[in-house]
């Protein structure tokens, strides 16, 4: 009866470090999976697959993508465990950016062509299944051949404050294991959604890169702020939960976390971190954001527009004036609706 | 390119249902004819799907040159008599399962085929639903590790589902009747086509309607392959009328060294289980679904494997291939049945 109570209130174990160099990182990882005890079970895999997050064209340095070099460090220490395992990088296409043209921005290639047992798989191009999941809001779930074969999982993502959810961590990473332009109909839904990927693509290994995070305008438009800090759990709720108390927000405030709490899912209270580092992290209200996409996109308007007077002035080889008002007339409602739609969802084509 | 003109001989209930249907329905054939004895099908048929060729002779049709090939569905005696004489006639052939009710009728189709240079297949068509089709290459590639054990099981009132019927072909063990040649072909062919060669077969059947039909309408049969799986086979006709009950009964299970797979016939999905996925670590055994079929559809399982059989048989026409199902294939059938029923006859001895 004591040993299950002892059990039952066992805290959690989220391991954070600072980390300055590679070789910090090294150490990091080693000693983090040596204490999490995922070392023999890392020895018995075959199919590894490591999902960092390459939402946007950004470089690593803006804190909005997963560094190449991290991925190359966890890469190094699974092939000095386990040197026969498969391991798989994969990401899938958003509407952002292609995963292929995100691997090859980012510097992905290069691990392949380094690493014979390492390949970069995009999730959008693979064959599928449906699997039935009957979840909190999914149904079905599109699984990729790929993450239906794995056999261990890691989420590698970074530190960054998000507009609507406070917090971009292990948990959000996984969205980006749906394939399919359905994704963003998904967005009102996170919550849900994201509890019921995670019971499905659940992650033996959490590692949020903090080296350099990001905050205000998050997870994309925000501002890199230096950390220095790596924070690796097993568990991804808990493993969220301390990033989110260590940028200094409430991981209660941070709806997925509550939601994923309060399904029994994970645990936000109980958990024993072994370095506890605080800063803050300054996060915007979901008005300023809006508002801040909004001035974006009208940017990204005027110079449409200016594009279209430059474009129409060589063709019609004609004066500004017969240019201009040839765009006024053309600016009908219904133009200018197709035009923003376009801006907003296609906007690298 | 000119769609191949078809004529089916024999209007029961698996013309109407099947054949006749997906023939329409398939652009690159063309259903110009159709032959059966009994004046009333032929007049019924016609009305339905509008055919306007109609013989009572099935030697009109095969004569005709106009037609390049031709669905057979008379009952399984007579089987041999129709394909050698539409294959000498030089017209290709969809035989409906099983090839025939004996071994040397069996081998006169497939010489048959072989002299007039016609395509012969054999209407087996459970290997068409895209859930076997995933198992089979799932087995091959191991996802289940080494497939040990493989069972198929499948009940449907057969021909005690129309009331009234009690002379009739299917309850005649000399004419190809019981359970056995109806259903049981058909499982035996997938797992044939599944696991390979077949060394050893134990069988047991009984009748549980006896004051009617004089075959077997309950037939349990156990199969040994070469490559050492052990297989079983179980169907019967003793069912309960609404199918619907019956579907999760109606089931391919397979159980390998690090997994399982149980496939549904009645649905686009099957059930998967891999020891070493992390998925199914974490839910359990998980319903699948290839993504070219949306499981929010309904999908009728039957009908789908029927319209793909007829396409195979066409295709393999027009690019001039080996057919899906070969005559060979059917004969391996036929002689696992007639196995079966030689190993009951002395169970029951016993």
């Amino acid at each position: 009866m004591d040993t299950n109570l002892q059990k039952a209130t066992a805290p959690t174990r989220v391991i954070s470090r600072r980390v300055i160099s590679i070789k910090d990182i090294e150490d990091a990882l080693q000693f983090s999976i040596a204490q999490l005890a995922e070392l023999e079970k890392l020895k018995a895999c075959q199919n590894i697959v490591i999902k960092p997050n390459l939402c946007c064209r950004k470089p690593s340095q803006s804190g909005a993508t997963t560094d190449v070099a991290l991925v190359r460090s966890v890469v190094e220490l699974i092939r000095e465990i386990n040197p026969l395992a498969e391991i798989s990088v994969v990401e899938s296409n958003n509407f952002a950016i292609k995963a292929d043209k995100a691997f090859e921005l980012h510097g992905y290639n290069e691990l392949t062509n380094k690493y014979p047992n390492v390949k970069l798989v995009n999730l959008s191009k693979e064959r599928k299944y449906y699997v039935e999941i009957d979840g909190h809001f999914l149904a079905n779930l599109l699984i990729p051949k790929t993450l239906l074969k794995m056999d261990y999982f890691i989420s590698l993502t970074t530190l960054k404050t998000h507009a609507f959810e406070r917090i971009s961590g292990v948990l959000k990473n996984q969205f980006g294991c749906i394939t399919g332009t359905y994704r963003k109909k998904l967005h009102p839904f996170l919550s849900e959604v994201l509890t019921d990927l995670n019971s499905v693509y659940k992650p033996n290994l959490c590692i949020i890169d903090g080296r350099i995070a990001m905050e205000g305008f998050g997870p994309v438009d925000g501002t890199p702020v230096h950390i220095g800090l790596l924070i690796i759990g097993n568990d991804p709720v808990a493993t969220d939960a301390v990033a989110a108390q260590m940028m200094g927000f409430n991981p209660e405030s941070v709806p997925h976390l509550k939601y994923a709490a309060k399904h029994g899912f994970g645990d936000i209270k109980n958990i024993a971190v072994s370095e506890n580092v605080s800063f803050k992290l300054k996060s915007v209200s979901i008005i300023k954001y809006m508002g801040f996409r909004l001035f974006l996109k009208f940017l990204r308007y005027i110079e449409y527009l200016r594009n279209m007077q430059i474009l129409v002035r060589k063709t019609r080889n004609a004066s500004s004036t017969v240019s201009l008002s040839y765009v006024w007339r053309r600016l009908t409602i219904n133009f200018v609706l197709k035009t923003v739609k376009n801006l907003i969802f296609k906007r690298d084509g | 390119m000119k769609p191949i003109n078809v004529g089916v001989i024999g209007c029961g209930y698996i013309a109407e249902e099947a054949h006749i249907p997906n023939l329409l329905d398939c652009p690159r054939a063309n259903l110009t004819a159709v032959a059966d004895t009994n004046s009333e099908r032929l007049s019924v048929i016609s009305r339905k799907f509008g055919i306007k060729r109609l013989y009572s002779n099935y030697h009109d049709l095969t004569s005709d040159g106009s037609i390049d090939a031709v669905v057979i569905c008379v009952p399984t005696f007579l089987h041999s008599r129709v394909a050698v004489d539409a294959l000498e006639a030089g017209k290709h052939v969809l035989c409906e399962k099983p090839i025939a009710a004996t071994l040397d009728e069996a081998d006169d189709i497939i010489s048959a085929a072989k002299k007039s240079n016609t395509k012969l297949m054999i209407g087996h068509n459970f290997r068409f639903l895209p859930n076997h089709k995933l198992a089979k290459d799932w087995i091959q590639k191991k996802k289940i590790g080494d497939a040990y054990f493989a069972r198929a099981q499948f009940t449907s009132p057969g021909p005690y589902g129309t009331p009234g019927i009690t002379s009739h072909f299917y309850f005649d063990p000399d004419k190809g009747g019981g359970v056995l040649f109806d259903v049981g072909s058909q499982l035996v062919d997938l797992l044939l086509w599944m696991f390979g060669e077949i060394v050893g077969v134990q069988a047991y059947v009984s009748t549980y309607k006896k004051e009617v039909n004089k075959a077997d309408d309950i037939a349990l049969v156990s199969l040994k392959f070469r490559n050492g799986i052990i297989g079983e086979v179980f169907a019967t006709w003793v069912s309960m009328q609404n199918w619907n009950l019956m579907t999760d009964y109606n089931t391919l299970q397979i159980l390998g060294s690090q997994g399982r797979i149980y496939s549904d016939f009645f649905g686009p999905h099957m059930y998967y289980y891999d020891e070493k996925s992390l998925i199914c670590k974490l839910r359990g055994m998980i319903k699948i679904t290839p993504a070219e079929l949306d499981p929010k559809i309904p999908f009728s399982a039957k009908s789908y494997s029927w319209k793909k059989e007829i396409e195979s048989f066409i295709d393999c026409i027009i690019n001039d291939e080996e057919p899906q199902i070969t005559g060979e294939d059917g004969r391996r059938v036929l002689k696992v049945i007639l196995d079966g029923y030689k190993s009951a006859k002395s169970n029951s001895a016993n």
